[in-house]
């Protein structure tokens, strides 16, 4: 009989979880069923790369409500006498109870978490839906982990206490608190620094990457906290490492405290006043941590003496409602408060010790031989990005030139110069980068440093001339892609991505930096722009890239008009025939929709949009009906065209009310060229539309 | 065999089992007598391993076992208020028993099942108190322990079922030598189903004794003579107790029967009997032999 584990033993645990481990993993296999749904709906679309967050989702929501569920329903009997003393009687020691009630738990988690992954994973294989399948294997191996550190933290909990309510808030405390705490010290460091450092960069405690549950946390980053956490990283191996040891030297702890637990104990709090006194400690702290971000951030109301005695009396009276339901006495409520002190004196350890962090951190100074070269982490379009969506940028070079080091002479000494505190001032520059700095001795230094427009175009050009880096900007993706063109299908978008590569290779480094958008600044301000959009996986790296598709890709371009052509130029012809229907017919339960673009060299410019709405309440508002029906048979009987440089591109949109779905008929498209006589008399045609139509919009409206 | 020593177990303030002494012998049934809160639970959870002990120690055959898997599997305990997992059956808790005891028999358990006459597969918790105590004891036996701890063995069983489980258990006891250790309030059930007798007091054990040697040693005379006479009549025979009416005297004697009738008939008694007396009232003698002011006790245990 093995002192730490016990096969009957786990067997037994094992078998007492099977109804809500065939419950949870039936709601697992419901969510499954709704994202296969999802798939086979978009079968023909395409859509980015699901992130390492995306997959995670279903995931970590189904590790905490099991390893919570699970934990508390295996250790059950410890909250009872009678249940403890019988557990306890049998020939199984407390070390091999404890392994074996993990592995039960652990096995059922694990069940879930692999059946879900296995069949995910074949949806996509079926679907052929974007997935990026390496990364969806650490997400597995994550959340595999993440499923340990649950189940360490509750059952902490569950030796400690021998009630439901303790044990509940005790969890949640273990396995939340710690992380809530350096999230709360990560915030207070950001706020007090002028954007220099990136705090979760300053150490991996600050990182959320590295406790994988506790990075849900990472809500807590708010509009001017937004460097505080990135996305988790689940392809980080030094944190999937970090998290195992973390939930293994819980499992550790909890053993010993499970081992040195009374029996006599269940139904009481176990670990005696101490657990429950910290556990009231920590509930109490929250509101103080916000008086303290308060001053710490200078941002005090006028009536600020008020507002931190309420802030404090409302504390206290959390930490005494905690301490009053845990002890159902008075006398010992009283007995716990004097505690509360230290809930302040905790908020204010963390205040004190995020000033002091910033001005260590902040006092570094490096000569360039300390540097080794650095590290581009993120540019500064996907950081702007990042404060709006949370997401990390993902464009195609940015996430491919991560691990690229710059180690000339130049850049390190703009790099050493710029890291100093003194930069922070020189934060009203514009030009920052967010940098790795790797150090001849010591860690890793992470900064965004400020620079003048003359350092930063010099940093660029220094870039440029790394081989490695100016290949990967210029180079069209060579991850797996997924292809989606504008008003193409999945079948088109591929072979026009096939014109598109061999046309691209043959562009001027400059041309193909420019016709990716929507960086490019001379396309930067159209509303219209027919683009290829990529959406692709390098190993665990998901990235994206965007081109335009128009006359600089001559071509390609003209490709692209003949498959609009073939593709949707019929549908058009049906919707223009449709509308001259409508115009006699005048039926009130269609709406139609005429969309014009003229291509000129420039780009695209929507030269016409026409909306016509059902409209029951109007006897005749159709006056602009004889233009209509004219320029409709200007455009039927144009020619369709491929000429890249001259032509018109049409819209259509028909739609029946009475129609339950909507036909892929419905939507028309056509490249068309007209002479130069057509073509004045549509503008007049337009115009006369548009004139009619907005003086009856206006007397309809005025009508109200 | 079960060697206690100096045993001390506390619950906050409350000492439980204040350094406890006692020895139980393989292949015997042991019977613990005590009111409420005189240790007997607690001893006995101490002895299955459940407590750990503040002082002292429990071995059986010479181990510790507190914490020892080894020694656990060879001992089996049945609480006062008995566990079962929740909307189980007894198939279902059998199949508990057997993942965890080495020597778990299901032949024997559908043997007992059958006797006890108990649906398997109903839920427990649609049984009676006493259906579920044998419920328990089915389980209990079918582990083929070595030693059978019973907290309040009787409780809630009628009287076939009680004779029931006697006869199992003597049938255990003769049949494997098992050891069996019984508690109950009430010395009468105790009487006739045990070796040996401990009356535990506020955590102490203050009397200890084979129910044989009880029986036997202490025995109830009435005797009367002509004329009048006092105690000191008697003072070659050990006597617990005297009391004289009229004529009539009635002695609790202690020591060998035949030498003491051999004694009394030698002074020419116009009345002699020798009278068998109840385990209560030895236990009340012998307490009063030792000095406790028992009588209250012991009166609550009776009854």
């Amino acid at each position: 009989m093995n002192k730490f584990f016990h096969k009957g033993f786990f067997k037994e645990i094992f078998r007492q979880l099977l109804v809500p481990g065939l419950i949870c993993g039936g709601l697992l296999m419901l969510v499954l069923a709704v994202i296969a749904l999802d798939s086979f709906a978009r079968i023909a679309d395409v859509f980015p790369v699901p992130t390492g967050k995306n997959m995670a989702g279903p995931f970590i929501l189904f590790v905490y409500v099991t390893g919570f569920l699970f934990t508390f329903l295996a250790y059950g009997w410890l909250n009872k006498r009678s249940n403890s003393d019988f557990y306890h009687s049998l020939p199984v020691t407390r070390s091999a109870m404890y392994f074996s009630t993990s592995c039960a738990v652990l096995l059922w988690m694990f069940i879930g978490i692999l059946g879900f992954a296995v069949l995910r994973a074949l949806v996509s294989l079926v679907t052929g839906t974007p997935f990026n399948y390496l990364l969806f294997l650490c997400v597995v191996i994550n959340m595999l982990i993440a499923s340990v550190e649950v189940v360490g933290a509750v059952s902490i909990s569950c030796a400690l206490s021998g009630t439901r309510f303790l044990s509940l808030f005790g969890a949640a405390i273990v396995l939340f608190m710690p992380r809530l705490l350096l999230t709360v010290l990560s915030l207070f460091i950001d706020g007090i620094q002028n954007g220099t450092l990136i705090v979760s960069k300053l150490s991996f405690l600050f990182d959320p990457s590295y406790n994988i549950i506790g990075s849900p946390l990472s809500w807590m980053r708010l509009g001017m906290f937004n460097m505080i956490a990135t996305d988790v990283d689940y392809a980080n191996v030094s944190a999937m490492v970090y998290t195992l040891c973390y939930s293994l030297l819980l499992h550790a702890a909890a053993c010993v405290l499970f081992v040195k637990r009374r029996s006599e104990a269940a139904g009481t709090n176990a670990a005696g006043n101490g657990f429950r006194r910290i556990a009231a400690i920590c509930i109490g702290m929250p509101l103080l941590l916000v008086l303290g971000a308060l001053i710490l951030f200078d941002n005090l109301p006028p009536n600020a003496a008020f507002v931190g005695l309420l802030l404090i009396a409302i504390s206290f009276v959390f930490f005494c409602l905690f301490s009053i339901i845990c002890t159902k006495s008075g006398r010992k409520t009283l007995r716990d408060m004097p505690w509360f002190l230290v809930s302040i004196g905790a908020a204010a350890l963390l205040v004190l010790a995020s000033r002091w962090i910033v001005r260590y951190a902040q006092s570094l100074e490096l000569a360039p031989e300390d540097i080794k070269g650095y590290y581009l982490v993120d540019s500064e379009d996907t950081a702007y990005y990042d404060i709006y969506t949370g997401a990390r940028g993902d464009d195609y070079t940015d996430v491919l030139t991560e691990d690229i080091k710059f180690t000339d002479e130049e850049s390190r000494r703009i790099i050493a110069e710029r890291i100093d505190s003194d930069s922070v001032s020189a934060s009203n520059a514009g030009n920052s980068i967010r940098v790795r700095v790797d150090r001849k001795h010591g860690c890793d230094v992470y900064r965004r440093i400020f620079l003048s427009t003359r350092e930063y175009n010099k940093l660029v050009e220094l870039r440029m001339l790394n081989e490695r880096y100016a290949e990967i900007c210029y180079e069209f993706p060579k991850g797996v892609n997924y292809y989606a063109v504008d008003n193409l299908n999945m079948h088109y978008s591929n072979e026009l991505v096939k014109i598109f590569k061999d046309e691209y290779e043959t562009l001027s480094d400059e041309m193909k930096v420019s016709v990716r958008t929507p960086y490019s600044p001379e396309y930067y301000d159209q509303s219209e722009i027919h683009s290829l959009l990529i959406y692709g996986c390098d190993g665990v790296k998901n990235y994206s890239r965007s081109y335009a598709i128009d006359a600089r890709m001559p071509r390609t371009y003209a490709a692209y008009l003949d498959m609009l052509n073939e593709l949707h130029s019929r549908s058009a012809i049906k919707a223009l025939n449709e509308i001259e229907a409508w115009g006699v017919t005048k039926d009130e339960n269609v709406s139609f929709d005429i969309r014009i673009e003229g291509n000129e060299l420039s780009g695209y410019v929507s030269l016409w949009d026409f909306y016509q709405g059902s409209d029951p309440n109007s006897d005749d508002p159709h006056e602009y009906v004889p233009e209509l029906f004219e320029l409709i048979s200007i455009l039927k009987n144009a020619g369709l065209t491929n000429d890249i440089e001259d032509h018109l591109i049409v819209y259509t949109n028909y739609y029946d009310y009475r129609e339950v779905i909507r036909s892929a008929d419905d939507f028309g498209i056509m490249a068309i060229k007209l002479s130069d006589e057509d073509m004045d008399r549509v503008r007049e045609l337009m115009a006369a539309i548009d004139a009619k139509y907005h003086v009856q919009e206006t007397e309809y409206w005025e009508s109200y | 065999m079960i060697s206690v020593n100096g045993l001390t177990k506390r619950f906050d303030s409350f000492t439980a089992i204040d350094g406890l002494n006692c020895s139980i012998p393989e292949g015997c049934i042991y019977g613990m007598v005590g009111s409420n809160g005189a240790g007997k639970s607690t001893l006995l959870r101490l002895i299955s391993g459940i407590y750990k002990p503040d002082a002292g120690s429990v071995t059986i055959d010479g181990e510790k076992t507190y914490e020892n898997a080894a020694v656990k599997d060879r001992l089996v305990f049945v609480p006062d208020e008995l566990y079962f997992l929740p909307r189980s059956n007894l198939v279902r808790m059998a199949k508990l028993y057997s993942s965890v005891y080495s020597k778990f028999s299901t032949e024997r358990f559908r043997e007992l099942v059958s006797t006890f006459r108990l649906d398997p597969t109903a839920n427990l918790g649609t049984f009676s108190k006493g259906m579920r105590r044998q419920a328990a004891t089915i389980l209990a036996l079918s582990c083929n322990a070595d030693y059978i701890l019973f907290d309040e063995t009787f409780d809630g069983l009628d009287p076939v079922m009680r004779n029931l489980v006697k006869n199992l258990l003597y049938d255990d006891v003769m049949s494997r030598r098992a050891t069996a250790v019984i508690t109950s309030h009430s010395l009468r059930e105790l009487e006739d189903t045990c070796d040996q007798l401990a009356l535990l007091h506020k955590g102490g054990i203050i009397f200890e004794s084979e129910i044989d040697d009880l029986k036997t040693s202490l025995f109830k005379v009435q005797v009367a003579f002509e004329g009048d006479y006092d105690r000191s009549k008697f003072s070659s025979i050990e006597m617990l107790s005297f009391s004289k009416k009229g004529s009539v005297s009635s002695l609790i004697v202690r020591g060998d029967r035949d030498q003491t009738e051999a004694t009394i008939r030698a002074m020419k008694p116009i009345l002699f009997e020798i009278l068998p007396l109840s385990l209560e009232e030895v236990f009340v003698y012998e307490m009063d032999a030792l000095g406790y002011e028992f009588s209250d006790v012991l009166k609550q245990e009776v009854n």
